[in-house]
C-alpha cells in the first residue's frame, strides 16, 4: 500500500479551503489541491490524480453527492477513497453518504490539529 | 307540561266518578231487590239490567275518553321530541358553523360502503362539497384525496376501525381546481349494533401551518449551515494558531487563542443544542438504538469530559457496582446526556471536589447516578429544571455558561430511548442526577462467538 500524499479538497468556502489546506499540509505533511466547485473537481481530476478526495456536501451548483456520482461515472474511483466533510452528521445522513460510495464522513467544524490523523486513518481503513 | 297534568287529573276524576256510579247502581239494584224481595223476578231483573246498562255506558264513555287522552299525550310527546331534535340540530349547526373546519359523523358499513350521516357546512371549505352530497355516499370525499396520500388515509381508517382507536391523520386534499391543501383529521370510532363503525370528529385546514413549518425547517437548515460554515473556519484558524503551526506564540497570545477557542466551542455547543432541540420537537432526530454494554459508554463519557472537569479542578470517580449490564440505547445520544450531567456536576462543584458516578442494577433497569457536592438546587427551581432555557439564576448563563437547554434535551433523549431521568437535591449540600434504562433482554443480546 502506498503512502497517502495527494489530496483533492473540494470546498466552495475560501476560508475553510485555507484552514483545511494548512491543517493538512502543515500538520499532516500532505499535498493538497483545492477545487472551489464540483465542476472544477471533475475537470481537474485527471491532471491532479488525487489519492483521496475530501468533498464538501453543500455546495452551490453541483453539490457533493452529485459531484461524487459524476466522478464515479467518469473515472475509476475504486482505489480513491472519497470523504465527505459536512455539518450534517445524523446517523441516517452518514448512512446515505456511505450508500453513495463515500469511504467516511468528517464532521464540521473539524479540529485542524487532528484532521490529518483522521484522514490518514480513513486511508488505512480503506486499503485494509 | 301543565296541560299534561290537567289531562291526568281530569282522567282521574272521571275514573273516580265511574267507580262511584258503579257503587251507586249496584246499591240501587240491591235496594230494588231488598225493597221488593217478594216481587216478581221480572221486576228484579229489569232493575238489575237498568243498573248494569247504565254502568256499561258510563264505563264505555270513560274508556273512550281515556284512550283519546292517551293518544293525545303520545302525539304531544312525539311533537315535543321532534321539536327538541330540530332545536338540537339547529344548535349543532350554529356551533359547527363557527368552527374552523368540518365537524362530521363518518360511517363505514361492513360491506365497505361509507357515508357522512352528519356533516357541517365546513365541508364546503375543505372538499368544496355540500353535506347532502356525502350524506349517503362518501366517495366524493375520497376521490379528492391527493394520490400520494390515498393509501395512507385508507390504511389509517381501516386500522382505527379494526382496533377502535382514535383516528388522527394529516394528509393532502387535491381539490377539483387542482389546488392542494393540507388537512388534519381527528375522530373517535364507535362500533354500532349493525356491525358498522361510526366516527365522530373534525377535519381542519392546516395549509398555513404547513407553510410556516416548511419556512421554519428551511430557516433552521439555513442557520445550521450558514452559522456552522464560518464557525468551521474560525475554529480551524484559531486551532492552527493555538496549535503553534506557524511557530510558538508569546504567552499572552497563546492565552488569547485559548480564550477564543473556548468561546468558539461554547458557540458550537449553543448551535448544536438549538438544532437538537428543534429536531427533537419536530420528531426529526433519528436514533440508532442497539443492544450494547453500558459500562464502555459511561467510561467513554468520563474520558471525553475529563478535561472539562479539570477546568473546574473537579475529578470524576467511577464506581461500577454492576459491570456487565446491556442496554438498548443510541450510544452517541447516551453520551450526550452523560456529557450534560457530568459538565453540570463539574461546574456546580467546589474546586477539589469529587463527582461520583455509580453504575448499578435497579430491578430490571440499569441505574446511572451522578452525584456532586455542589450548591444544590433550590426548591423554587426544582419544578423548572427540565424546562427549556431554564437556569436557576439568569446570571448562571454568564457565570457558568450553557444554554439552559441541556437538561431539557437530556429528558427528551432519555424518553426517546425508553429511559428516565430524575434528580434529588438539597440546597448547599449537592445534587444527584440519575438515569434509568431498561436492560436489554437476553433475546436481544448478540450470540457469543464460538
Amino acid at each position: 500500500m502506498t503512502e497517502l500524499q495527494r489530496i483533492m479538497h473540494v470546498e466552495d468556502d475560501p476560508s475553510i479551503q485555507q484552514v483545511a489546506k494548512i491543517a493538512l499540509e502543515a500538520v499532516g505533511g500532505f499535498s493538497v489541491h483545492t477545487c472551489g466547485s464540483g465542476r472544477q473537481a471533475l475537470t481537474e481530476y485527471p491532471t491532479v490524480k488525487p489519492q483521496l478526495i475530501l468533498l464538501d456536501v453543500m455546495m452551490p451548483g453541483m453539490d457533493g453527492p452529485t459531484t461524487l456520482q459524476q466522478l464515479q461515472a467518469q473515472y475509476d474511483l475504486t482505489k480513491v477513497p472519497v470523504v465527505f466533510m459536512t455539518a450534517k452528521v445524523q446517523s441516517n445522513e452518514i448512512a446515505s453518504y456511505k450508500a453513495l460510495g463515500a469511504a467516511d464522513v468528517v464532521a464540521k467544524p473539524f479540529d485542524p490539529m487532528t484532521l490529518s490523523n483522521q484522514i490518514r486513518q480513513i486511508w488505512l481503513d480503506f486499503h485494509q | 307540561m301543565i296541560n299534561q297534568r290537567v289531562s291526568r287529573t281530569t282522567n282521574f276524576i272521571s275514573w273516580l266518578g265511574s267507580i262511584l256510579l258503579l257503587i251507586l247502581f249496584s246499591y240501587l239494584a240491591w235496594r230494588g231487590y231488598r225493597l221488593n224481595p217478594t216481587g216478581d223476578v221480572l221486576q228484579r231483573w229489569v232493575l238489575a239490567f237498568l243498573a248494569s246498562e247504565l254502568l256499561l255506558l258510563t264505563l264505555l264513555s270513560e274508556f273512550k275518553r281515556l284512550i283519546r287522552g292517551l293518544l293525545q299525550e303520545v302525539k304531544q310527546s312525539e311533537n315535543l321530541k321532534r321539536h327538541a331534535q330540530i332545536e338540537a340540530g339547529e344548535r349543532l349547526n350554529k356551533i359547527a358553523s363557527q368552527l374552523p373546519g368540518m365537524v362530521f359523523q363518518f360511517q363505514l358499513a361492513p360491506d365497505g360502503s361509507s357515508c357522512f350521516p352528519y356533516c357541517s357546512e365546513g365541508i364546503r371549505d375543505i372538499y368544496n362539497l355540500t353535506p347532502e352530497q356525502v350524506k349517503y355516499d362518501a366517495s366524493p370525499v375520497f376521490s379528492q384525496l391527493h394520490p400520494d396520500d390515498v393509501q395512507v388515509v385508507y390504511d389509517s381508517i381501516a386500522s382505527s376501525a379494526e382496533q377502535l382507536t382514535l383516528w388522527k391523520l394529516e394528509y393532502r386534499v387535491q381539490r377539483p381546481d387542482s389546488e392542494v391543501i393540507w388537512v388534519s383529521g381527528r375522530s373517535v370510532p364507535e362500533r354500532q349494533a349493525d356491525g358498522s363503525v361510526l366516527w365522530y370528529g373534525f377535519i381542519s385546514d392546516i395549509t398555513e401551518r404547513k407553510k410556516i413549518e416548511r419556512v421554519k425547517d428551511e430557516f433552521v437548515s439555513t442557520v445550521s449551515h450558514e452559522l456552522r460554515t464560518p464557525l468551521t473556519a474560525i475554529s480551524g484558524a484559531i486551532g492552527l494558531l493555538h496549535g503553534e503551526v506557524f511557530g510558538p506564540l508569546p504567552p499572552q497570545a497563546a492565552q488569547m487563542t485559548q480564550l477564543a477557542q473556548a468561546n468558539v466551542k461554547k458557540l458550537q455547543l449553543l448551535i448544536n443544542d438549538l438544532l437538537d432541540m428543534d429536531k427533537l420537537i419536530a420528531g426529526k432526530m433519528l436514533f440508532d438504538v442497539q443492544p450494547q454494554p453500558l459500562l464502555p459508554i459511561i467510561e467513554t463519557s468520563l474520558r471525553d469530559n475529563q478535561s472539562y472537569a479539570q477546568q473546574y479542578q473537579v475529578s470524576y470517580q467511577l464506581q461500577a457496582v454492576s459491570a456487565d449490564m446491556w442496554v438498548n440505547v443510541d450510544s452517541m445520544r447516551l453520551q450526550q446526556v452523560m456529557a450534560n450531567l457530568l459538565s453540570n456536576a463539574a461546574k456546580f462543584s467546589p474546586p477539589q471536589a469529587e463527582v461520583n458516578i455509580i453504575v448499578q442494577q435497579h430491578g430490571d433497569k440499569a441505574l446511572i447516578r451522578v452525584i456532586d457536592s455542589g450548591c444544590g438546587i433550590s426548591e423554587q427551581f426544582k419544578p423548572h429544571i427540565f424546562s427549556k432555557f431554564s437556569q436557576a439564576d439568569s446570571s448562571d448563563i454568564k457565570s457558568k455558561g450553557g444554554t439552559g437547554l441541556g437538561l431539557a434535551i437530556s429528558k427528551q433523549l432519555m424518553s426517546r430511548m425508553q429511559g428516565e431521568i430524575g434528580f434529588q437535591s438539597e440546597q448547599d449540600k449537592g445534587s444527584e442526577f440519575y438515569l434509568l434504562l431498561p436492560l436489554a433482554s437476553m433475546a436481544e443480546l448478540p450470540e457469543a462467538d464460538e
